[in-house]
């Protein structure tokens, strides 16, 4: 069995807002993780990634920002890890 | 030198970047490869060849007369831009020549140059030029635009492949960006059959970065007026309006704080202490005794 992982950036916390942002790592593949060689998102939406057979393993954590750092935005703020297993090649 | 004017200020305050398209011309790009470039086939071998300049040297003295460096940043667009920026007496940070090799698997992760910059609104420049024709095939410089106010220490959003709205370099020979110290950045991979160089010079400023720019298109109470929330830019030096823009890449709850950030970076360049974007730092700055 083989990992890939989908990792979305969406606009709010909603699944179902717009991806903002897009990683992939494929356990299935040699080839290396490539940076800002794509242009559109895989899908509009975490959700629409849902009904396409990604699982969700991991949502960042909803909390308030600490009150010495509330004027400075973070980085992304709603990160969705998705995964689908594929059998490994025999 | 020719200063920027109001609105390459505004493009700078909200994208973090300006891109100053075939500014070297093509004689000056020719040099510059002869001299720093050719039959350079990595790093080492370019970096070997610029000159020594210790950090904390005036940029000009960094180089001498006969270095092809001292045509370039004494031509009149680029000195003006980082006049305008920095203000008079900026100083070298450091200067490196990358070289990537023809055929890359891969790119280099998403970063910012150094550690987290504690700095409120002052900014370091970071100028790269690239020499020669950049296709998208051969990988220039990835950037983020607006990603400069977010304070990140080095390759922490390594994470992050794409992102909505970024910006992948290309441009004639003698294209320079200008990047704000901290904007996310990474050298895409090169899958040309062609090496592909750029040369960066990070500098410094040595006193106040207010009111360097050509200030004669703007005015400040109209820009300070207020304006119905969320209403469009309406032109290009339309302050508020092109500084309340939403980068697409950017989740709601932290593109408001990025207003406010730049608001802050506007005071410093306009030296407008009463500026803000719609009502959002100066709301916040509301505390009646």
């Amino acid at each position: 069995m083989r990992q890939k992982l989908l990792i979305l950036y969406l606009q709010n916390s909603a699944l179902d807002s717009r991806v903002v942002g897009w990683t992939r790592y494929d356990g299935d593949t040699t080839a290396p993780p490539v940076s800002g060689d794509e242009d559109e998102p895989p899908y509009a939406t975490g959700l629409d990634a849902l009904r396409d057979g990604w699982r969700t393993i991991q949502f960042s954590a909803l909390e308030p920002r600490p009150g010495e750092l509330s004027y400075q935005p973070g980085w992304q703020s709603f990160e969705v890890i998705m995964e689908k297993i594929v059998e490994a090649p025999r | 030198m020719k200063r920027l004017g109001v609105g390459e200020m505004i493009r700078f305050v909200r994208d973090g970047f300006l891109k100053l398209e075939g500014l070297l011309p093509e004689d000056l790009c020719d040099a510059f490869l002869a001299a720093y470039v050719a039959d350079c086939p990595d790093d080492r071998c370019g970096r070997a060849r610029l000159p020594v300049v210790p950090w904390g040297t005036p940029l000009t003295d960094a180089f001498d007369d006969n270095d092809v460096l001292s045509r370039v940043v004494s031509l009149p667009e680029l000195a003006g831009a980082i006049h305008s920026l920095l203000g008079p007496g900026c100083k070298v940070d450091h200067h490196v020549m990358h070289i990537r090799g023809p055929d890359q698997a891969a790119s280099q992760h998403l970063h910012c140059d150094a550690m987290i910059d504690a700095r409120d609104a002052a900014f370091d420049i970071q100028v790269m030029i690239y020499p020669q024709n950049v296709t998208r095939e051969m990988g220039g410089t990835l950037v983020i635009p607006g990603s400069h106010t977010r304070k990140v220490g080095e390759t922490s959003i390594a994470r992050y492949q794409n992102l909505a709205g970024q910006v992948q370099l290309t441009g004639p020979a003698g294209t320079v960006l200008i990047l704000h110290h901290n904007l996310w950045h990474a050298g895409r991979r090169n899958a040309s059959d062609s090496v592909r160089a750029m040369y960066k010079l990070r500098l410094n400023p040595t006193g106040s970065q207010t009111g360097h720019w050509d200030m004669s298109g703007y005015d400040a109470a109209r820009a300070r007026a207020p304006k119905p929330l969320h209403s469009p830019a309406t032109c290009k030096h339309d302050v508020q309006g092109q500084l309340s823009f939403f980068h697409p890449w950017a989740d709601i709850r932290s593109a408001h704080l990025d207003v406010i950030q730049r608001t802050r970076l506007w005071r410093l360049l306009s030296g407008d202490e009463e500026f803000s974007v719609h009502h959002f730092l100066s709301r916040l700055e509301n505390e009646p005794a």
